[in-house]
């Protein structure tokens, strides 16, 4: 399907200053995650009888919301065929696999008995009412799709690679099978995130007394889906244009400002059913100075009415520096939501203290996230992932 | 053509997926939901007459020991200055009394004492959060935890509206999720018979019985003496019922009881996954539209496996130039 430039792996060196901090706050993280599974959730954590879920949860959610560049990319893509745009499938698979990869990571840290994690899929244990049931399973299937759009690029490394013969003939059978069934997969993939995306919301739709009115909503389930699609172009285009930066290759602008056109269109439907949903349900008189009605101010303004103000101009979605700060303000709308209706907005009935996350919440946090850049880097440098448009361009 | 084609079916689908999940999730979800699931009568319960309680945490002493935590010694139950702080069920105790004297009021004028436990729900949050089926509603109506299909996400205790079940955060392999068993688990000397804390009460303020039977008395009680309890049994509607019945002298919010709404939670979002889900089709529809639009949007190279140099040419202009057929109408729909 691709007949446009192939993709080729970055000939950068790997080890950069930049890369090497990356390491060290990975081992750091790494250091903070042994310390939860060695002492447990009790010591690590400052989560308490009050508030069982923290920012572990916030970033598995954040995460998978992210994530959703990878499916909205297919489905311009290779569904509607969009030619431009299939050099952002990769980059965008490719984020979506580490954002899935490490949401996962996030959650056995957070799961009491990791160990348990796969007992959704036995049948025995199934239990259809629950909205978290529905999450693990489309998790579970998409990432293993995720998986399986990712062995084209996996394979295409080593056909023809003469270091490895043997390896590289598997590649080649693999490959052409996994070509010719590949339409099946990215119809699934598309499909089954956005059960799951939805879902996400529909979690806490199961607590009405607890999550503030100025986020509780019955469509919770929607307005989740119609932010991860409206966050998704932005991610792949944030991805893009930081990467190429920091690769030092020219961000291929045409592609990117063309795929930005979609983001006020995709920004407004989400901003028009969240401000019908709080007109209709009259959640505007929350809106009164409290921690959460200010949460909630940030959130809208910075990270969908000013982004959205932004994005619909031309000279933003043409300038590099400008687009990808209009991205990443919506990145940060969509995370700051997550966070708002999994923690800021959770407010339990009996309280004697506010959670606020311990260092190794933090520490674990944000060593995942280095972790995350680094596989990247790696994923980038070693396999065909970046078209770069005629390498003389590049700087 | 194809290219336009797409984009446009693109618009409509997505506004036709929001309409849908609105209906679902929104108006016609709350009407199509009842209170409740169906009430057992085998369903056993507790009725509790806060009137008659006077504090002396028998109660608690004797769950203790049914289930093996440190049981307080007569000295420390003869203490009272542990009224002094609001204490919640935890890892280690499935139920606390805690002392209430609202200002002014009271029958006789004293404090109320009020037994806080798992309230064995009828149609219970946990039971519908638990992804793996680790909370149960058993055939006597107990609510039970199998800690053998726990992943421990934890995601009972963020749906509970009574904030009842409780996590050991201090076990690093092995936590568990612990409430009231209503003395039906394993090892538990009541297992089958009267609870442990109904057992030990002496002011008899706890009754162990059918909850139909326990509902009849309660509101017999009400009828028969107006003039000591308020015209509400906590507990018969809340979130859809529980198994614990509480009657009072005084209206319940004033002695920290949470006011819960009549309807289950889990009404609201099992009616609303299983509409998206029915008979799977919905998803099923969802991914044979992808599919369609796929097939119906595919590129000309595709009918053609043997592509000309013509088309091969046409394809690497993207990277080189944009189409200029295709550029000024995407513009125009979406700016």
């Amino acid at each position: 399907m691709t007949a446009h430039e192939p993709s080729v792996p970055v000939n950068r060196k790997l080890l950069t200053p930049g890369v090497w901090a990356l390491l060290v706050i990975t081992a750091v993280g790494l250091c903070f995650g042994a310390y939860r599974f060695l002492c447990g959730l009790g010591p690590s954590t400052n989560l308490d009888q009050q508030y069982p879920w923290g920012i572990w949860i916030v970033a598995d959610v954040s995460f998978i919301a992210l994530a959703a560049g990878g499916f909205t990319t297919a489905a311009v893509a290779h569904i509607f065929h969009r030619q431009p745009y299939h050099v952002l499938a990769r980059p965008a698979l490719v984020a979506a696999l580490l954002g899935y990869t490490f949401a996962c990571v996030a959650l056995a840290a957070d799961l009491g008995r990791y160990y348990n994690i796969w007992h959704p899929i036995l049948p025995s244990m199934w239990q259809g009412n629950s909205a978290l049931f529905e999450v693990g399973m489309c998790v579970m299937c998409y990432m293993t799709v995720l998986y399986i759009e990712f062995i084209p690029v996996f394979c295409e490394r080593f056909i023809g690679d003469r270091r490895f013969p043997t390896l590289g003939r598997i590649c080649a059978v693999v490959n052409h099978v996994v070509a010719r069934t590949m339409f099946l997969f990215i119809i699934l993939g598309v499909g089954i995130s956005c059960l799951h995306q939805s879902s996400l919301g529909h979690v806490m739709v199961l607590a009405p007394s607890k999550l503030h009115p100025l986020w509780y909503t019955p469509i919770l389930s929607l307005l989740f889906l119609l932010s991860a699609i409206a966050v998704g172009f932005p991610m792949v285009i944030a991805v893009s244009i930081c990467g190429s930066w920091a690769l030092k290759l020219k961000p291929d602008m045409r592609a990117l400002g063309s795929l930005a056109k979609y983001v006020p269109f995709l920004l407004s439907i989400y901003l028009a059913f969240k401000i019908g949903d709080m007109l209709i349900r009259r959640s505007w008189v929350h809106i009164d100075g409290s921690r959460e009605s200010t949460a909630f101010i940030i959130e809208m303004a910075f990270g969908l009415m000013i982004p959205l103000v932004m994005v619909v101009s031309h000279r933003v979605r043409s300038s590099p520096r400008w687009l990808c700060i209009a991205s990443l303000l919506v990145m940060l709308g969509v995370i700051l939501n997550r966070a708002n209706v999994y923690w800021i907005g959770y407010q339990p009935p009996y309280t004697d203290k506010l959670y606020f996350p311990s260092l190794t919440e933090w520490g674990f946090t944000i060593g995942a996230v280095a972790a995350m850049f680094f596989c990247w880097r790696v994923i980038v440098t070693y396999f065909p992932v970046i078209t770069e448009p005629g390498r003389a361009e590049a700087v | 053509m194809a290219g336009e084609c797409s984009r446009r079916d693109f618009l409509r689908r997505a506004g036709v997926v929001g309409a849908g999940g609105w209906l679902t999730s929104g108006d016609c979800g709350s009407a199509l939901a009842s209170e409740t699931r169906p009430v057992s009568e085998d369903w056993m319960g507790v009725l509790v007459d806060l009137t008659l309680c006077n504090g002396c945490r028998r109660c608690e002493a004797a769950c203790q020991e049914a289930n093996g935590f440190e049981v307080p010694t007569e000295e420390a139950l003869k203490d009272r200055s542990v009224f002094a702080e609001h204490r919640r069920p935890g890892p280690r105790t499935y139920t606390t009394v805690n002392e209430f004297s609202p200002p002014g009021e009271g029958a006789g004028g004293g404090p109320i004492y009020v037994k806080a436990n798992c309230l064995h729900c009828n149609d219970p949050a946990c039971v519908s959060a638990c992804l793996v089926g680790a909370m149960r509603k058993q055939p006597d109506g107990a609510v039970t935890y199998d800690a053998w299909k726990c992943m421990g996400c934890r995601y009972c205790m963020v749906a509970c509206p009574f904030q009842i079940p409780a996590y050991e955060y201090d076990k690093a392999l092995t936590p568990q999720v612990r409430k009231c068993t209503l003395c039906s688990n394993e090892g538990n000397p009541h297992k089958g018979g009267v609870p442990a804390c109904v057992e030990a009460c002496p002011k008899e303020c706890l009754t162990y019985g059918r909850r139909s039977e326990l509902l009849a008395r309660g509101h017999e009680k009400i009828e028969r003496h107006p003039d000591v309890y308020i015209d509400h049994i906590y507990g018969e509607h809340e979130a859809g019922g529980a198994s614990w019945l509480y009657l009072s002298s005084l209206p319940f919010g004033k002695i920290g009881f949470l006011n819960v709404p009549p309807q289950a939670p889990p009404r609201l979002t099992e009616v609303i996954q299983h509409g998206v889900f029915k008979h799977f089709m919905p998803p099923v529809a969802w991914c044979g539209v992808l599919g369609l639009a796929m097939w119906l949007t595919r590129p000309e190279s595709q009918l053609e496996p043997q592509a000309s140099p013509a088309d091969t040419d046409r394809h690497s202009l993207p990277s080189a130039a944009p189409p200029t057929g295709k550029k000024p109408k995407p513009e125009g729909v979406l700016t």
